[in-house]
């Protein structure tokens, strides 16, 4: 078996997932073109080379729809002999990318392939992409259908978070974030968007509040709370949850997961892809898994995802140095090393999504490239990548510096 | 039976003409019915059909009788799809077809309607307009779930037939279901105008270019509207458990992504499953056949003449007396309302006033207040009552307080009107016993609120007479009620199973089970109130006083292991009350309920291992189903289905599993034994099966046939 290997890694800034946000009026194809040029211009290699684009998106519906990778690809003017096709699990999109690349590659099955993501949430809203999950009653109550921030609410209400856990959580993910950004921690894979007048359109992660304290966090409506409690959710969960006497509305725009724009590309190729092109691999892809778990508390599964990738890397969770753990809501991290017994030293050291925003499809490509980049600049040697995902799935990868 | 009717110029009407005072769609009806349209659809002289009936109402339902009967969806599709095709028919075979309602269209006669190119309908004010299949567990099967979207929308279709609201005319007419009103005389002269206008009409969604008003199903207010309404549906206990409702939603988006056929014939996948259901079968026997023999009188002595009751007399200004005293008001009754001073009596008679001012308000009363108020008069001499046809006290629930007034009474009124006591568990012979002609008194328990609760166990002693019972019947009838008669005993029938209940809850609660976990096991089994929640609205004292009632002596085995007493007691020493007045099993902040932190202490967890919901669902519903059977070893109610309606009807119990007798069956005779043992051995005697079950068990008999 080969050995499948991150050559480089990009990703364009987050931008506002609204209509003022600065990526709006750009198209998905734009934001895919545009990591994909920035790989092929810093790595050089000829597009023949690459066996296929694999880009992850939540919601592959309109513009974002109809095969991203492939539209993206050739939108960006790249030779047509390569294809591309969409991989899709809801926030582990890109992440799965990722997990498959490697998988292909080393399987001796293509020495160099493309991986990452599109999402425009200021285009195609969550749940976009349709799906019966939702709009089948009968599905709905299979799977005691949970909006996902009452499901945050419920993995609070279960593990006994307080408004001020979670709000402390996220005033530390801002003050990561705006620390890492003024050092220029992200400078190697940040790919500032042009449009093709050459006006820059967007530079840098713009959903950040530097600066955010605790006060002013703790002024937030709880964002759930009508949902749970005027539309009926909070009672329902209860059917699976008889433990639960009322939920505890702790979670708000200030401690979930932002709405945003981006995209993300990883170059990932064999051992020989290195050699063609005269360039050093940055990490090898150790090991990856995908695991289920229950559909309406959804969140809880990076824990176990986690446990089974490291084990088949032949590793304990404690013999990993960093962690990037999908910052979906504040509670999920929390329940994380609550589960795990890993510090938040080591977990998201340059903030996460609570910051910088979770451009559903294509986070799992950019926490992979963070994690890297963190892992060079610190010089440490290993991490792992965790996300949950809707309808109760969690996927995680572990990478290693060569 | 359908008679043919020549209106003239080429159009014929086909007139619904069955037997009996309403039309139904029953099979002979339906296979005339398929006849007819194909006959009529091929003579080339017919050139516009109109249906209407010879009847007060146009066409009122299907046989239920027939789907309750079918046990495979082989046979349910057997008998809904003749119909369905030939209204498929009628509606594209290029003849106009109006639908000339003379009153109420409701579950099939609506569908038949709706399959009509044009609907027109009288200004009757009694007609209603509806698809209430819904409120029987079942669904609508004729294609009503496919086009009344596709007529009036999905967001206003949805509510109609999830909720199977019955509208007025005019109601109707706004919404969309019927086209025009007219006056009854002219009905048919506008149905052949119609049809004379429209030669060659046709189906909005038979026409190229159709788009079912409203969002898609996949669209963001499509999504909203189907994760809203799902919600909405599931976060009560009967929602949750609503099998019916869910099926008409999931019908709904399915269909809606399809054209009509399409959409038919997955309503009437999904219709056949509903009507071979356990859940459905049920609802049907419980809420239709159970209710509506009772309704009818079915146990009335049939050689007393029929009565009416003029004068009602009501001891009592409470809560009860007030209750009953209004809804005789309301029926037309006059009403004469004693208390112990003209004063209380008075201050009820205002109460009524200010309840009927604001139902007035809310558009909830047919006449004003005032009319309604001055069929009652308040008082406190017992000489008011002199002439009164029927006596109900609701007085204080003690014996003493109640023989007292019964003796009064009895002194005054007619020798031969029937005399009840609205007691819930003192056996009636006590206050028979000292009355003279006993023969003349019953028990009429009512249940709280009394406008709202349909159901009055009425207590038959030893010494009632069927004259006696006969006259009682003829006033609830008068009363619109639906009455379950019972023999005497304490607690009769409904509150010696709802005592088992509310025990149980509080055998938990002593056990230190949380009360969260008894509630949302009590909802997730079908109750509307968790039954802990409902401790702390009958209030704890209450409660303490009732146990005491149906203590009985001290030997009743329904009370055998249970800590249910002393766990009250404590709560009531401990100074907890309930939810009105600072918090009982539970403390009422502003946020939202919390478990008395107390609970942890004084009733510490009796359990290591956390109490499983589904062992509290079992606890909850068999205490109450091994009591039932008790009560027919006891000969206090006399069948099965008696229990079912009085349970339902009389605290809620969860519909779909038809009733505290039906639910064993459903469990399986077998099965509940091996529960209950496991329980008794566990948690006391009380969980112990009657002999009839293991006989039932080993014979594999059920309480209901199918």
């Amino acid at each position: 078996m080969t050995e499948a290997y991150i050559y480089d890694a990009v990703r364009t800034p987050r931008g506002l997932g609204k209509p003022s946000g600065g990526l709006h009026t750009l198209s998905p194809v734009d934001l895919g073109a545009t990591v994909i040029r920035a790989l092929h211009e810093r790595n050089g290699f000829e597009p023949t080379m690459i066996e296929e684009v694999i880009f992850g998106c939540g919601d592959p519906a309109d513009d974002q729809g109809g095969n991203v990778a492939r539209t993206s690809w050739l939108h960006a003017g790249m030779d047509e002999q390569v294809p591309g096709c969409v991989v899709t699990r809801f926030c582990a999109s890109g992440l799965d990318a990722v997990n498959l690349a490697a998988a292909k590659v080393a399987a001796g099955q293509g020495d160099a392939v493309i991986a990452g993501g599109v999402e425009m949430m200021s285009l195609v809203p969550i749940g976009g992409g349709g799906g019966v999950w939702g709009v089948s009653a009968e599905f709905n109550t299979r799977t005691l259908f949970t909006p996902l921030g009452v499901a945050a609410d419920l993995v609070a209400t279960l593990a006994g978070h307080t408004r001020e856990d979670v709000d402390a959580y996220a005033v530390a993910s801002q003050e990561r974030a705006a620390r890492a950004w003024a050092e220029g921690r992200f400078s190697r894979s940040i790919v500032p968007v042009y449009d093709f007048n050459g006006e820059l359109c967007l530079d840098r992660d713009e959903h950040m509040r530097p600066g955010t304290t605790l006060e002013a966090l703790g002024k937030l409506r709880p964002a759930f709370a009508d949902m749970s409690d005027k539309a009926g959710f909070g009672e329902i969960v209860k059917r699976r949850y008889p433990e639960v006497n009322r939920l505890h509305h702790v979670h708000t725009g200030g401690n979930s997961s932002g709405v945003v724009d981006g995209a993300s590309a990883l170059l990932i190729g064999s051992k020989q892809l290195g050699e063609m092109l005269g360039i050093r691999p940055r990490a090898r892809i150790v090991s990856s898994a995908s695991i289920g778990c229950d559909p309406c508390l959804m969140l809880v599964a990076p824990a176990d995802a986690a446990r089974r990738a490291a084990q088949r890397a032949g590793m304990e969770l404690d013999d990993i140095d960093l962690y990037e753990v999908n910052e979906a809501f504040a509670s999920v991290v929390l329940k994380f090393m609550e589960d795990t017994g890993i510090d938040h030293e080591r977990v998201n050291v340059n903030g996460g999504a609570i910051a910088m925003g979770h451009p559903i499809g294509a986070t799992g490509g950019m926490l992979v490239g963070t994690l890297l980049d963190e892992l060079e600049r610190a010089d440490k040697a290993t991490g792992l990548v965790t996300m949950c995902v809707g309808l109760g799935m969690g996927v995680a990868t572990v990478i290693e510096r060569v | 039976m359908i008679r043919q009717q020549d209106l003239g110029d080429g159009i014929v009407a086909l007139v619904f003409a069955g037997s009996g005072s309403v039309n139904t769609l029953d099979r002979a009806t339906n296979e005339m019915f398929v006849q007819l349209v194909d006959e009529l659809l091929g003579n080339a002289d017919v050139t516009g059909i109109v249906l209407t009936s010879d009847k007060r109402d146009f066409v009122v339902g299907g046989d239920l009788k027939e789907l309750q009967a079918a046990t495979s969806t082989t046979e349910v599709k057997a008998i809904v799809e003749p119909f369905i095709r030939a209204l498929r028919r009628l509606e594209t075979g290029g003849k106009p077809v109006v639908a000339a309602m003379t009153g109420s269209a409701l579950g099939g006669g609506l569908e038949l309607a709706l399959a009509c190119h044009r609907r027109i309908a009288t200004d009757n004010p009694g007609a209603r307009f509806g698809l209430p299949e819904v409120t029987l567990g079942l669904m609508p099967g004729a294609g009503g779930t496919q086009r009344l979207p596709r007529l009036i929308g999905l967001a206003a279709a949805a509510p109609l037939l999830m909720q199977g609201r019955r509208l007025d005319v005019q109601e109707a007419k706004s919404r969309g279901l019927i086209d025009e009103i007219v006056e009854p005389d002219r009905l048919l002269d506008a149905a052949k105008a119609w049809a004379q206008a429209n030669p060659t009409a046709s189906q909005p969604w038979d026409r190229k270019g159709y788009v079912v008003p409203g969002f898609p199903v996949h669209s963001g207010p499509g999504r909203q509207f189907f994760v809203g309404t799902w919600a909405n549906l599931k976060r009560t206990g009967p929602g949750f458990n609503d099998a019916g409702a869910e099926a008409i939603l999931q019908v709904l988006q399915q269909g809606l992504e399809r054209g009509l056929d399409a959409g038919i014939a997955i309503e009437t996948r999904y219709f056949a499953r509903l009507v071979v259901s356990n859940d459905a079968k049920n609802k049907i026997r419980t809420l239709f056949t159970g209710v509506n023999q009772a309704k009818s009188l079915r146990v009335r002595p049939a050689h007393v003449p029929p009565s009416q009751v003029a004068h009602l007399a009501v001891i009592g200004a409470g809560v009860m007396g007030r209750g009953i005293a209004l809804n005789a008001a309301i029926r037309g009754i006059r009403v004469t309302m004693l208390d112990a001073s003209a004063e209380n009596a008075e201050k009820g008679r205002e109460e009524i006033a200010r309840y009927l001012q604001r139902e007035a308000e809310r558009g909830r009363l047919r006449s004003t207040p005032d009319d309604i108020l001055r069929h009652i008069r308040a008082g406190a001499d017992y000489q008011q009552i002199a002439d009164a046809d029927l006596v109900v006290e609701a007085v204080f629930e003690r014996v003493d307080v109640k023989r007292a007034v019964l003796q009064q009474v009895a002194a005054v009124v007619r020798p031969d009107i029937p005399v009840a006591s609205n007691t819930s568990t003192i056996p009636i012979a006590r206050f028979a016993e000292d009355i003279s002609q006993p023969d003349r008194v019953l028990g009429l328990h009512f249940f709280s609120p009394v406008d709202r609760m349909t159901l009055v166990e009425v207590v038959r002693a030893a010494a009632t007479s069927d004259s006696t019972l006969a006259r009682a019947l003829d006033f609830l009838k008068q009363l619109g009620k639906t009455p379950v008669v019972v023999n005497d005993g304490l607690g009769f029938f409904t509150s010696r199973v709802i005592t088992t209940y509310s025990c149980e809850a509080m055998n938990l609660i002593g056990e230190g089970v949380p009360p969260q976990l008894i509630d949302n096991a009590s909802v997730k089994a079908g109750f509307a109130i968790g039954v802990a929640s409902l401790m702390d609205l009958t209030t704890l004292p209450l409660l303490r006083d009732i146990f005491a009632s149906m203590r009985g002596d001290g030997q009743r085995i329904a009370n055998a292991g249970s800590i249910a007493e002393d766990t009250v007691a404590k709560l009531v020493e401990l100074g907890r009350v309930g939810k009105v007045a600072g918090g009982g099993i539970y403390d009422y902040p502003p946020d939202g309920r919390i478990p008395w932190p107390g609970l942890k202490e004084h009733f510490p967890p009796r359990d290591s291992r956390p109490v499983e919901e589904a062992t509290v669902m079992q606890r909850l519903l068999n205490v109450q189903s091994l009591e039932a059977v008790r009560t027919l070893d006891d000969g206090i109610i006399a069948r099965p289905l008696d229990g079912d309606v009085a349970c339902v009807l009389g605290w809620g119990y969860p519909a779909h599993l038809g009733g505290v007798f039906a639910y064993i069956d459903r469990v399986g005779a077998a099965q509940f034994i091996a529960q209950c043992e496991a329980l008794a051995e566990r948690y006391g005697e009380r969980f112990r099966p009657p002999q009839r079950l293991y006989d039932m068990a080993r014979k594999g008999e059920r309480f209901h046939a199918a």
